[in-house]
């Protein structure tokens, strides 16, 4: 806490000594009046220069010009934005909002999306793949959940990324020169997704020594880059670092993240007449570390820890050979990489037992005798994961003329491997992290590799019809992995319509319009899922006397395996409009997108046999030893449960109209304004009909009857949104401000139409029966019909809610530069009513603000 | 075109101070003329009321403003703009078969708005029965800490005391915790306060009918778990000498077989142990099979979380007021919003601690205070139907040496 505040004073004093200095330099100036008039001429020059230079400065992000949609991030709306991590940079995409940074739950990308997904609904981010320098990021073969410890507080619960994706906290944004971000349709170069690619380019070339550092109420934010350059063997060599140290409030220094990134990368070109060579290598380390431990106040053993660390080793190389020649081949590309993970979580409990409790060590299944926990302990859980991931991807560019028609045509094949080493899950099963806990122990050594392989081929043709231009790419994507596999066709199509004169000024317009599937293969942790396990009491003898004491479980054991599992696939579609004159610049995109057999842990009925045996017949106060159950009366039982299983079965329907608009530079005031927003709608379902059971106990029995229900409902989600940034450059005094107004005209959410009446039912005997109106007032059957008021599907909008953020950026000669900036400085958001409950917002919103200071030395 | 920034953070900095200077609107105390009409239970002839005293309680300061003038069943206050709670305590004279009655006489209003500048309100009152056979005489609802401060859940108990001259049967006695918290005033619908008691979990005393015999004054002690909890927690209790426990079957419980188990009627009895809940005891006239049968409670509410309105439907049971013998409403201060019983069966409530989560509450528990000693020395407990009053707070358990 307190260093958090030394820090921000600290700069807070830099930021004044910086800006009283250059004050005084003014007034030193003017003595010198009389100097040389060339250094004036000079200054003016590149004044001019800096003019020119600026109607290329865009501070949000920029709408690619290329087939696929996509938004470009560049260097200068990075450094306006003034991001603590890559999570910051999606609040320039349209439908974004800027919005403070939460470093304590892993924070994933959902894109074209409203709403907040529940867990049937990761495909979003599990199907966006990130590539650093052309290598994936890949997450197949991460398993760092905690088994059996899903309750709320458990500390990793928001932490866990199994089957996710990638999370974005552990993304710095200093080393990152240019972020493309494909919304639409990508080439069939990228594979294995379903949503969309965050392609991240990273700095490269000669540069000064370049230092950051950030403060906000949170965190701080360190970094240290510099770029060699050695033109006479052509090398180019980048060395960066950079630290992130954020607590979950300021107010908690018991819960913190931390964050380290370093790099090196290394350029080299090979040229001569008939062809370059250029090969990148680079080799990236980092890590990060959540943290967790109890308030010695509060707890006074001070047992409780956790501390979930993450270690990413990867050296990755990219061969790029370009031929001179006018041959059929233009160049050969091949990406390769190698990373080695070590994740490791290890989290301390002090288990009290509410009361006396059973334990089960065994992993067979069948009958066994087991014990009770002591009353306390101490439990240890270790969840190591070694995810090791290799990639290959090699492609060939070719192009020939047809006629009036350019052909480049693009092919290539890639290759991912997965394995997890790691220990697994690890802890005592005689001391298990949580009292009553049915998981036991899991190795991931002993879960196999995934190997995929996939083939792509894409034409792209280029024709002039007259005054028009047309451009088309049509291609696919053949993928495999283990016996599962996918065909991706994608097409995308640009037609450029001849300029319009209007004035003075030319109007150019440019329609576009594209399909695609895209698919996504399931994830190590999905493929092969660990056993479930349960532990049905037989008998539970606890005498007074400790001696006579007998606990006898059945246990049963099930992989919930799903050999039916498919790849999950998205089909998009949209169209696309796009206006410029005169440097104003005008872009729409309706999009459409489907999936039907997403992710989601769904279930299957399960029946189990079990005794129940009767100790009733002996006498507790004559008996000399424990019961046997060899000796004991029983009665046969069942037990219905629903076990976990991976299915296809989440549907996700987004649709929506992006839209952005940037004005020209207005001259004297260099003031440019950028509006962009969204209407998205997002639809979540799960079509299959599902099995429920009611977890109560009726009549001194578990409830034993299992629903069948059509329909598991679903939620619709829709939002529109503006932001409008106004911002303005003087370079005379080198600043730079901004205003963003960002406005929520509406968000609305409903639930789809669901039936609360079962189709029909299982009972113990494993035989479905239809549901009949009878069986609405039976004793127990009453139980699986639910009546659904209608109030359930109403439509519930929230209104308008807007922010106005600021930020203004000092420079000192391009050598320094000072940066503040202001998170909702005003916020507009009335009081509204819902079914007759008024709904608080306004002073609910505090400021979030943060400070900056660059050096390129 | 000069500016330096710091002409720049003077207006800066006089937006924040704008943002900063917003203010609340002040509340103006408005004074009320309240017409509160006195309903007389219904079917009594010749009701007169006497010795009324009424109390107002503001909500928000905790301000009690006390009236006794009535004047022809009506009462005329005036009082500052707010939300009352109003209690009515008083006696009933009227005539039955002849002749003349007294009975104590109370009424509840809870969470009574007055606004505008004059405002009418009716107040139901209701006999109050003084209770003669089961009552609850304790509740250990809050568990024990063990000495590294950390919960311990199992040793929760309920005492059951025969509160009679006669001999009663526990056979067939049931407990039920409510559904609804004390804590959290929602508008269910349908709202069925008035005749029943919604309930989450149902526990029954087994037995045929004449198996479990309770002399005069003597208590039946049903333990959640019957096991000596100070071999899992020093500062806990032993409950081997119960003589009824909670077993979950199927559920990883324990199951002492010395001591016989409670049958669950209906869900899995797991105690609220902040204290949020309430309990009745209660007799099925008609059997088990007749209440899990015809007394399914759907119902309806708004759920509000974070700025954001859900609807939900949810399914429980209710017991009919009728079949209720006893209720204790429980809560605390720091979070009491309503009581989730109908007042004639409970108008009050007792508890464990002042604030919610409070780390005092841990080992205490409520206990019905003794009225008088008879002469052969039976205790006879106090029951005006009225929790604050008939319970000790924060007491000792009695089975805690």
């Amino acid at each position: 806490m307190r260093g958090s505040y030394n820090f921000l004073f600290s700069l807070f004093c830099l930021t004044s000594v910086t800006l009283i200095s250059p004050a005084q330099a003014q007034q030193k100036g003017k003595k010198n009046n009389s100097s040389k008039k060339d250094t004036v001429n000079n200054k003016i020059d590149s004044l001019k220069a800096k003019q020119i230079s600026l109607d290329e400065v865009v501070i949000t992000a920029k709408e690619s010009k290329g087939l696929s949609t996509a938004s470009i991030i560049d260097r200068k709306a990075m450094q306006h934005l003034q991001p603590s991590s890559f999570t910051d940079l999606l609040a320039l995409l349209p439908g974004g909002r800027s919005a403070d940074p939460n470093l304590r739950s892993a924070n994933l990308i959902h894109l074209r999306q409203t709403g907040t997904p529940s867990t049937g609904y990761d495909i979003s981010s599990l199907g966006t793949s990130f590539l650093i320098d052309g290598a994936p990021i890949s997450t197949r073969a991460n398993m760092q959940y905690t088994a059996g410890l899903t309750a709320q507080s458990d500390r990793n619960t928001n932490r866990d990324i199994t089957a996710k994706g990638v999370d974005m906290r552990t993304l710095s944004t200093d080393q990152i020169e240019r972020v493309e971000i494909i919304r639409g349709i990508p080439s069939v170069e990228y594979g294995d997704i379903t949503n969309g690619v965050v392609k991240i380019i990273r700095k490269q070339g000669e540069s000064g020594v370049e230092a950051r550092f950030k403060s906000d109420g949170f965190s701080k934010l360190a970094y240290v880059g510099k770029g060699f350059a050695f033109p006479d063997q052509k090398i180019l060599l980048n060395v960066d670092f950079d630290y992130l140290d954020a607590k979950a409030d300021p107010t908690n220094r018991y819960e913190n993240f931390k964050r380290v990134n370093t790099s090196i990368r290394l350029n080299k070109l090979w040229e001569n007449n008939t062809r370059d060579i250029d090969l990148k290598s680079s080799l990236d380390y980092g890590t990060s570390f959540d943290n967790y431990r109890s308030d010695p106040d509060l707890d006074l053993l001070s047992v409780d820890k956790y501390k979930s660390t993450y270690n990413r080793l990867a050296f990755s190389n990219n061969l790029n050979i370009n031929f001179h020649q006018l041959g059929f081949l233009k160049s050969i590309v091949v990406n390769s990489s190698l990373s080695m993970q070590r994740d490791q979580i290890n989290q301390t409990k002090w288990v009290q037992t509410g009361a006396a409790t059973t334990v089960n060590p065994y992993t067979d299944a069948g009958v066994h005798d087991i014990g009770f926990l002591p009353p306390n302990y101490t439990a240890n859980l270790l969840v190591d994961g070694k995810p090791v991931d290799a990639f290959l991807k090699a492609m060939a560019n070719m192009g020939f003329k047809s006629g009036k028609i350019n052909h480049a045509i693009l092919v290539g094949a890639e290759a991912n491997y997965s394995k997890n080493l790691g220990l697994g899950q690890v802890f005592d099963p005689y001391l298990p992290p949580s009292a009553g806990m049915s998981t036991r122990p899991r190795s991931y050594r002993d879960i196999p590799a995934t190997k995929d392989l996939s083939v792509f081929a894409e034409d792209r043709i280029n024709v002039m019809l007259g005054a028009h231009k047309l451009e088309m790419v049509a291609g696919a994507r053949a993928m495999t992995m283990a016996g599962l596999s996918a065909v991706d066709p994608r097409a995308n199509a640009h037609w450029t319509l001849p300029g319009i004169n209007i004035g003075t000024q030319q109007l150019q317009i440019e329609l576009g319009a594209g399909i695609g599937w895209q698919s996504k293969f399931p994830v190590i942790a999905q493929l092969y899922p660990d056993y479930t396990y349960y532990d049905l009491e037989q008998l539970n003898y606890y005498h007074n006397n400790p001696e006579y004491r007998k606990a006898n479980v059945m246990t049963y054991k099930f992989l919930a395996e799903n050999r039916n599992l498919q790849p999950a696939r998205n089909r998009k579609w949209e169209l696309k409009a796009d206006f410029s004159m005169n440097r104003n610049r005008l872009s729409i995109t309706y999009f459409k997108e489907s999936m039907t057999n997403a992710f989601r842990n769904g279930s299957e009925l399960k029946i189990m046999d079990f005794k129940k045996y009767d100790a009733s017949g002996l006498d507790p106060d004559k008996i000399t030893a424990a019961p046997d159950i060899k000796d004991l009366p029983y009665q046969d039982w069942r037990r219905m449960q629903l076990v976990s299983v991976v299915l296809n079965n989440s549907a996700l329907y987004k649709e929506g109209i992006e839209y952005r608009f940037a004005s020209n530079r207005v001259k004297k005031i260099n003031t440019r304004i950028t509006i962009y927003g969204a209407w998205f709608k997002t639809v979540y379902e799960n079509h299959q009909p599902v099995y429920r059971i009611e977890d109560r106990v009726i009549d001194n029995k578990q409830f034993m009857y299992a629903g069948l229900y059509a329909d598991d409902g679903g939620y619709i989600r829709s939002q529109l949104n503006t932001n409008a940034i106004i911002d303005t450059y003087l370079p005379k005094v080198g600043l730079e401000f901004s205003t963003a107004i960002e406005s929520s005209w509406f968000s609305s959410k409903q639930n789809t139409r669901s039936t609360g009446t079962p189709i029909s039912y299982v009972g113990l005997d494993g035989i479905s029966h239809p549901y009949t109106e009878a069986d609405k007032s039976d004793k127990y059957l009453q139980w699986l019909n639910t009546d659904i008021s209608e109030s359930q599907f109403a439509k519930t909008t929230i209104p308008i809610d807007v922010n106005v953020n600021f930020k203004v950026v000092k420079n000192f000669k391009d050598k320094i530069r000072v940066g503040m900036f202001v998170n909702r400085i005003f916020n507009y958001a009335p009081d509204y009513t819902v079914n007759g409950y008024t709904i608080k917002r306004s002073g609910l919103n505090s400021p979030y603000f943060g400070m900056e200071l660059n050096f390129n030395l | 075109m000069k500016m330096t920034l710091r002409n720049l953070w003077i207006p800066l900095c006089a937006l924040l101070m704008l943002n900063a200077c917003k203010k609340d609107s002040v509340l103006d105390s408005k004074q009320i003329a309240l017409n509160l009409v006195l309903e007389n239970p219904s079917g009594l002839t010749d009701a007169k009321l006497s010795e009324v005293k009424v109390t107002f309680k503001e909500i928000n300061t905790g301000k009690e403003t006390l009236s006794t003038n009535v004047d022809q069943q009506k009462m005329n206050i005036t009082l500052g703009e707010g939300s009352y709670d109003v209690s009515l305590a008083g006696q009933i004279t009227y005539t039955e078969q002849g002749k003349s009655k007294t009975k104590k006489v109370a009424g509840l209003k809870q969470g009574m708005v007055l606004t505008g500048a004059q405002h009418s309100e009716s107040l139901a009152l209701f006999i109050v029965e003084e209770g003669e056979g089961f009552v609850i005489q304790e509740i250990f609802f809050t568990g024990t800490q063990t000495p590294e401060n950390k919960l311990y859940l199992g040793d929760k108990y309920f005492v059951i005391y025969n509160n009679s001259a006669q001999t009663l049967y526990a056979d067939g006695l049931v407990i039920g915790q409510s559904d609804f918290l004390t804590t959290q005033k929602r508008d269910y619908t349908p709202n069925v306060m008035s005749e029943a008691v919604a309930v989450g979990s149902v526990i029954k005393v087994p037995g045929s009918g004449t198996q479990y015999p309770v002399l005069p004054g003597k208590s039946i002690v049903i333990a959640d778990d019957a096991i000596n909890h100070k071999e899992y927690n020093p500062v806990s209790i032993d409950l081997r000498k119960a003589d009824f426990e909670i077993f979950n079957e199927d559920a990883d419980d324990i199951d002492n077989p010395q001591v016989k188990n409670m049958e669950n009627v209906y869900g899995r009895m797991v105690l609220h142990n902040r204290g949020f809940t309430s309990y009745v005891l209660a007799k099925f006239p008609n059997g088990t099979d007749d209440f899990l049968t015809h007394q399914k409670y759907d119902y309806s509410y708004n759920l509000q979380v974070g700025g954001v309105v859900y609807p939900m439907d949810q399914e429980e049971y209710k017991i009919p007021n009728s079949w209720i013998i006893d209720a204790v409403n429980l809560s605390v201060q720091s979070d009491f919003q309503w009581i989730v019983t109908d007042p004639s069966l409970d108008m009050g409530w007792t508890f464990c601690g002042k604030l919610s989560a409070d780390k005092t509450r841990f080992g205490k528990s409520v206990r019905r205070k003794v009225l008088s000693t008879t002469t052969e020395g039976r205790v006879i407990l106090k029951d005006t139907n009225n929790s604050s009053l008939d319970f000790e707070a924060e007491a000792k358990p009695y089975l805690m040496q």
